[in-house]
């Protein structure tokens, strides 16, 4: 495979199971390797990995864990084919039960080797919950995409999710500075500082710290999301999006970018049970068109970087 | 990044200082949509008592806003306080890079402003001469006539036609008010018309002209209270 570079990583998140991530993930990379890109997609979904069948591919024999064991030397030697010209899948399937409770060492091991894979495009499909490792993994990503659905769990979770990413990261940068961590105590809903939201943290961080105060803000703002609504069914469930969008500058003071909707379409369980992708089985299907462009809207650097959306790096 | 009671107008509708009247309109709409009660989007992060809060607040922010002098006014106020935020641009594209100093900014902005682009696209003319500013409602905007704005603050009796005569000369049509308030045009034409014959019973009725009186931004107790008053009196003849 011939490319140049690291590639650029698309992460997909968001808290609550059966919503659609895998789904969404696996046909926006359909999409984007349709376009001629090398996309590599990763199950991390460690534990319930199922990628594979979102694909149609037979459950592969190698997996990620194989890597992580150490039974295979290299994580080239797990890509495997798919249906599609362009678009690989290392897979999560097959893998040991523990590997859901892989440590940090090991973690750190993979991703390391993921970000130098021979590829235009890594795709990680990330599990439901808020591991640290999960966590991890989302922050890694230049496109972090929140899926969720108009459903108030979802919603809640996503939010949840939202958060957790959000703490992980000022940790992380917490560390970077060196300053106090403040973080592990403001976690807790009922801590005595009186911190309930981000803002109340990121000032609490400013007052006690001054000097590195505006350095520490100023790497918090660089935090960027992209949001994806799934099992959408009215043009209200569509405003939902923007609403979030909203409630999220609002509430964390993140700025998010609303990337799309994927309509509610049975399609999509009926191409699941056909294990096949729904864009190679109803390749003329509204839903085509929707994953098409919301692949367009995320991978136009330029328009992104206008309006501010893009991490600096 | 602030805390929502320390924002700025500008930032609790998420609209730049520069933003035009029809950016500050849609802004406002989404604000609303996704502050009201039952908007899943706040679920787990505002309770009920702050998603009020924040509703009012942006009704307070889209009242000034969407006034143009409310909002020159609190320009100066705002640019006074904060010294650091830059003085919030009051230009339109179409003016010559030639324009250097604020006031003649302004008047080029005045005078731009004399057309202006009414919501479904209806192009609004105003009198250049006119000191007044143009009126604006939640749907739009219309040329505010005095008198008649005296009329309506003072007016005791709010009969069908009085309230169709409101609407017209606030420049907004049924299909607003029905998308706004989800009452069928058929019964707002009958509102209208006083036609109570086709009316539905009065405890709908009564949320009907809340609903009316809240789009026309009329006192819904005064026109409530008088609209059955009338219907009431018409009935036992």
């Amino acid at each position: 495979m011939k490319t140049s570079g690291q590639p650029k990583i698309w992460a997909m998140g968001g808290g609550k199971g059966g919503i659609g991530k895998s789904f969404m993930i696996s046909n926006l990379a359909i999409s984007l390797a349709r376009t001629g890109k090398k996309v590599v997609i990763v199950d991390l979904d460690l534990g319930s990995a199922n990628l594979h069948t979102c694909l149609g591919c037979e459950i592969p024999k190698l997996s990620v864990s194989d890597f992580v064991n150490g039974r295979v030397d290299s994580l080239e030697k797990l890509i495997g084919k798919t249906s599609i010209q362009n678009l690989f899948l290392i897979s999560g399937a097959n893998d040991s039960l523990t590997s859901a409770d892989m440590g940090k060492e090991k973690h750190a091991h993979l991703m390391k080797h993921l970000k130098s894979l021979p590829c235009d495009y890594l795709f990680i499909d990330l599990g439901a919950g808020t591991h640290e490792a999960t966590l991890d993994y989302f922050l890694l990503a230049d496109r972090a995409i929140i899926g969720f659905t108009p459903e108030p769990t979802s919603i809640e979770n996503a939010y949840r999710f939202i958060k957790s990413a959000y703490f992980r990261h000022i940790k992380q940068i917490e560390n970077q500075i060196g300053i106090k961590s403040l973080v592990e105590e403001a976690m807790d809903q009922k801590n005595t500082l009186g911190i309930r939201t981000p803002h109340d943290l990121i000032n609490r961080i400013v007052t006690l710290n001054p000097a590195k105060g505006e350095a520490f803000r100023t790497q918090v703002e660089s935090f960027k999301i992209f949001l994806m609504l799934n099992q959408v069914r009215t043009m209200s469930d569509v405003d939902i999006g923007d609403s979030v969008k909203m409630v999220c500058k609002k509430y964390f003071g993140i700025d998010t970018y609303y990337a799309g909707y994927i309509d509610y379409d049975n399609m999509v369980w009926q191409s699941v049970r056909k294990h096949r992708p729904l864009v190679l089985e109803y390749p003329h299907n509204q839903l085509v068109h929707q994953f098409n462009n919301i692949v367009k809207n995320l991978s136009d650097d330029e328009r992104l970087s206008r309006t501010k959306l893009l991490r600096t790096a | 990044m602030k805390d929502y009671h320390e924002q700025n107008y500008y930032e609790l509708l998420d609209v730049t200082a520069d933003a035009d009247q029809e950016a500050i309109l849609n802004a406002y709409k989404k604000a609303r949509a996704t502050y009201s009660n039952h908007s899943p989007a706040l679920y787990s992060l505002f309770n009920k008592d702050e998603a009020e809060e924040l509703l009012k607040l942006i009704d307070e922010a889209y009242a000034v806003l969407s006034n143009q002098y409310k909002r020159k006014e609190y320009d100066k106020k705002k640019s006074g306080v904060q010294i650091m935020d830059p003085p919030p641009i009051v230009q339109r594209k179409e003016t010559p890079v030639s324009t250097t100093n604020a006031a003649e900014a302004q008047k080029e902005f005045e005078k731009n402003f004399t057309q202006v682009q009414g919501f479904r696209g209806v192009v609004i003319k105003n009198n250049p001469n006119a000191k007044n500013p143009p009126g604006i409602t939640r749907f739009g905007r219309y040329t505010v006539d005095d008198k008649f704005e005296t009329e309506i603050s003072e007016a005791q009796v709010f009969s069908g036609p009085y309230l169709q005569k409101i609407r017209l000369y606030k420049n907004i049509n049924l299909d607003q008010i029905s998308d706004f308030s989800k009452i069928s045009r058929a019964y707002l034409t009958a509102i209208e018309a006083s036609d109570y014959t086709c009316l539905p019973v009065v405890v709908f009725l009564r949320g009907f002209l809340i609903q009316l009186a809240k789009a026309l931004e009329l006192d819904p107790t005064r026109v409530t209270a008088s609209y059955l008053r009338l219907m009431n009196e018409e009935k036992k003849k």
